[in-house]
């Protein structure tokens, strides 16, 4: 029932945000009225400043069509950089709600 | 993936070399430190460089760099304050950092790995660090236990009462695009001190419809807890400098600046709250200030930035520092704006694509004299004034890819000033080094293979030249002496010369020395100039102590062959007690000679035009020949000494009733005149060097091949000079022949292919 998940590739950074966002507005259009989008950052290898940007904006975007989003398999490089940079409870405390 | 390592290879690449470039500036300064310690230019660059170096290793993550290049700007900033003047100690301290920042630099450039080498380093850079860090105050075990602790930032988190800075900084939206990463520059703020806390600002985010990943909308407000200063803390940013907004605050300020903060940035609806939680400000003293605006300045307090700035300064609510860093920021803009204008006026080029370049214009060039020599054998008016054209704009292009690979020697001869530094220090004498004409422009190939010659006269100057402080003040001379470096062109050579003030030569020594060896005579009698050159004979030397720099009796015959090899020449002058000076005579650049083209029998030659003095004509009953190929004829008054070409050269064809001659200079006063059977004109030419069989050819210096594809020989108009006026008949004669068979045995038919 649920869709598919976004799945991010090996380069989460600037390179690649561009196509990650269509990636993720496609999701995003195509959620027809489900309630949760689930992005797999397993295969992400690289992340940087771009990248956390685009998850971030994801997030607000999603956010205020009331879907939220899921973060699976996050790797420790994501998962540091998002607490390092304060943001990680912001991305995650939707998934309580 | 592959891709962006190459881009990343590449980019390091470029920042060793302008590492290097910064490395050089580093002793630069040093040594005008040395000799004028007020220059606070000179500590500028100093900080400047050390700076960037640190600044760039940051980037490409070389923590051993920045951990250590740290230490050093730190040192270095205190100066630049003032706190801290440079005394010999600290100056021999960091020309040490210099090395040292170079062989990390090295150790990452040449990928080393071996963990002993890497650790022995390390080991080295800590002891440096702690030395410098002796001029910080601090206490040695301390920089110690932070160069070895796990987190580098440890290193330099001083005493736990350190004051925490506020950092907001909003970047632009084209970072990405600059090459920037915002979370690198963050990184890097670690460096410098503790990020206590940092909140992400979110707040610049468009719509998601008009979001553009690739544009940055990132801002961060960051606690840092260092104890750096503030304009540290600024450079951290300077490489995004323009392409983000950074506001500092410093730890003494109040809720003001936070009111100040807030006001500039009216979007940010959360950023009061936002400072609260990251315990910039508390909520009391924010609400308070903000009432006390409100009295202050009726009416719309989100109004602009500068007003409020404005009101607070009216209020005495702005600290100058505040004011300062504006100012401090306002100034900086236009000078880096400025050096990256400057940069952007260069192109990076790797030389075997210039090397390339210059070999297609060469082969242009033989072509273009082709198509002239076709266009006037075709007798076709029209042709010929194209060809012509064509011809001049071939040379015009020529002189611009020859001006491609000219550099300045001056980046040679600064690399002489650390020599001469070191090398007088450890000879406890005290040299100046003077630099003349250090724009003087020549081809790259030629400053890459001038450099260790010149480095052999530079240390024979220093350890044999000048004398110890107490030898010269008792000569009546001043305790310091000067060893002058100079470069000038002159007649399409480029001169280079080696002087000091120092003992000068003793020609007697120098024979007696010679006699001694064998290489001269007992009864033979030598000018003042012919015992000079004796310093160049091979296993030579006079020096009576042998040191570690020179006297080991390898050098000045290696000197002499290495710029004889560049179709240079090397002539010595000196004056007993009062110096000596080297000149080295060299050809602008290696490829392409302007030459004059001559005839004898079949054969073409071709004569370097700058060596060219003037043709007369060969009247038989003036020239007194001997039975060899030499003679001598009156010219104005002067002996002239004579060289029959055509028998030198063994040259088959018939010979013309009346011969020419072509007067030519060979070394500096040396002239003599070359019989030749035709004058041919100018012509434009791309050396060719002879194969390896010919390379040891007298007289000989390469070939090109003629518009008509004749192969015509380039003439060593010095070898032949030396040859017409050496007055040892019987080795005249010897090398003579041995010309001559050389030339048989090379064919000398295959370049009178024309018969």
């Amino acid at each position: 029932m649920s869709m598919k998940p976004v799945v991010i590739n090996s380069s989460f950074t600037i390179e690649n945000v561009g196509d990650i966002q269509e990636q993720m507005r496609s999701a995003l259009s195509r959620h027809n009225g489900e309630q949760k989008i689930d992005v797999d950052l397993s295969e992400v290898t690289e992340f940087d400043g771009a990248g956390m940007q685009l998850l971030l904006a994801f997030h607000q975007a999603t956010q205020k069509m009331g879907v939220q989003i899921q973060l699976n398999n996050m790797p420790e490089l994501v998962s540091a950089a998002l607490t390092r940079y304060n943001v990680m409870n912001q991305l995650t405390a939707q998934e309580r709600l | 993936m592959s891709d962006s390592d190459g881009l990343y290879d590449d980019a390091l690449l470029i920042f060793f070399d302008e590492a290097r470039e910064m490395l050089q500036h580093i002793e630069d300064a040093l040594l005008q430190l040395e000799s004028a310690p007020q220059d606070d230019e000179a500590v500028n660059a100093l900080f400047r460089a050390a700076h960037t170096i640190k600044g760039t290793s940051g980037i490409f993550n070389l923590n051993r760099v920045v951990k250590f290049t740290h230490q050093v700007e730190s040192v270095l900033d205190k100066v630049r304050k003032g706190g801290l003047s440079i005394d010999l100690g600290l100056s021999e301290a960091l020309f040490a950092s210099c090395d040292m920042i170079a062989s990390l630099l090295g150790q990452v450039e040449t990928k080393c790995a071996d963990p002993a080498e890497l650790a022995a380093t390390d080991k080295a850079a800590d002891v440096l660090a702690e030395r410098l860090g002796a001029y910080l105050g601090q206490a040695p075990s301390n920089a110690v236990d932070g160069q070895h602790s796990e987190e580098p930032a440890a290193g330099f988190t001083q005493a736990a009462g350190e004051a925490v800075w506020h950092l907001s900084v909003r970047f632009h939206q084209n970072t990405f695009l600059s090459g920037f990463d915002p979370l690198t520059v963050i990184e890097y703020l670690k460096t410098i001190g503790e990020i206590t806390s940092i909140f992400t600002i979110t707040d610049g985010f468009p719509e998601w419809d008009k979001f553009d990943a690739e544009n940055c909308y990132l801002g961060f407000e960051i606690r840092l807890k260092t104890g750096a200063a503030k304009a540290e803390i600024e450079s951290a940013f300077e490489f995004v400098a323009d392409d983000c907004d950074l506001r500092l605050i410093p730890p003494t300020r109040r809720a003001a600046d936070f009111i100040a903060l807030i006001n500039e940035l009216p979007n940010e609806l959360r950023l009061g709250d936002i400072l609260v939680a990251c315990g910039a400000v508390t909520r009391e003293a924010l609400d308070k200030a903000l009432e006390v605006q409100h009295e202050i300045a009726p009416g719309p307090v989100r109004k602009t930035g500068s007003a409020i700035g404005e009101i607070l300064v009216a209020q005495k609510k702005v600290n100058p520092e505040v004011v300062e860093a504006a100012l401090d920021r306002q100034a900086k803009m236009p000078a880096s704006g400025q050096a990256r204008q400057e940069g952007g006026l260069f192109v990076r080029v790797p030389a075997d694509k210039l090397d390339e370049l210059i070999n297609l214009v060469g082969e242009l060039v033989i072509c273009g004299a082709s198509a002239s020599l076709q266009a006037v054998n075709a007798q076709d008016a029209g042709l010929i004034g194209t060809t012509q054209q064509l011809s001049r704009l071939v040379e015009e292009i020529r002189n611009g890819a020859l001006g491609l690979r000219m550099v300045r020697i001056g980046e040679t001869f600064v690399r002489y000033r650390r020599v001469v530094h070191d090398v007088s220090t450890e000879l406890g004498k005290t040299v100046n080094l003077v630099i003349e004409g250090a724009d003087t422009e020549l081809d790259k190939s030629v400053v890459e293979k001038i450099g260790d010659p010149l480095m052999h006269l530079v240390r024979n100057s220093l350890d044999h030249g000048i004398e110890l402080p107490n030898v010269r003040v008792a000569a009546g001379k001043p305790p310091d002496g000067t060893i002058c470096l100079s470069a000038r062109h002159d007649s399409g050579n480029i001169v280079i010369q080696v002087s000091d003030d120092g003992k000068g030569l003793d020609g007697e020594k120098l024979l007696a020395k010679g006699r001694e060896k064998g290489l001269v005579s007992e009864n033979q009698i030598l000018t003042e100039a012919e015992k000079f050159d004796l310093i160049f004979a091979p296993g030579f030397s006079t020096a009576e102590k042998v040191t570690n720099l020179s006297g080991r009796g390898v050098g000045m015959d290696v000197v002499r062959k290495n710029i004889e090899a560049l179709r240079g020449s090397v002539k010595i002058s000196s004056v007993l007690g009062q110096g000596t000076a080297i000149e080295i005579r060299l050809p602008l650049t290696l490829a392409i000679i302007d030459g004059f083209l001559v005839k004898i029998g079949d054969g073409a030659f071709v004569i370097p035009l700058h060596a060219v003095l003037e043709c007369i004509d060969a009247e038989p009953e003036m020239m007194n020949l001997n039975q060899q190929s030499a003679g001598f004829i009156k010219l104005r008054g002067e002996v002239l000494p004579l060289l029959d070409l055509r028998s030198v050269f063994s040259c088959q064809g018939r010979k013309p009733a009346k011969q020419r001659i072509v007067v030519v200079r060979g070394g500096a006063d040396a002239k003599a005149g070359l019989i030749v059977d035709r004058l041919d004109g100018e012509y434009q030419t791309v050396i060719k060097p002879l194969g390896k069989l010919f390379r040891n050819l007298n007289g000989i210096s390469g070939s090109t091949v003629l518009g008509s594809g004749e192969v015509a020989l380039i003439l060593d108009v010095g070898a032949l000079v030396k040859l017409a006026t050496h007055h040892k008949n019987d080795e005249a004669n010897e090398r003579q022949k041995m010309l001559m068979r050389d030339l048989q045995l090379m064919g000398v038919n295959n370049f009178n292919r024309g018969s």
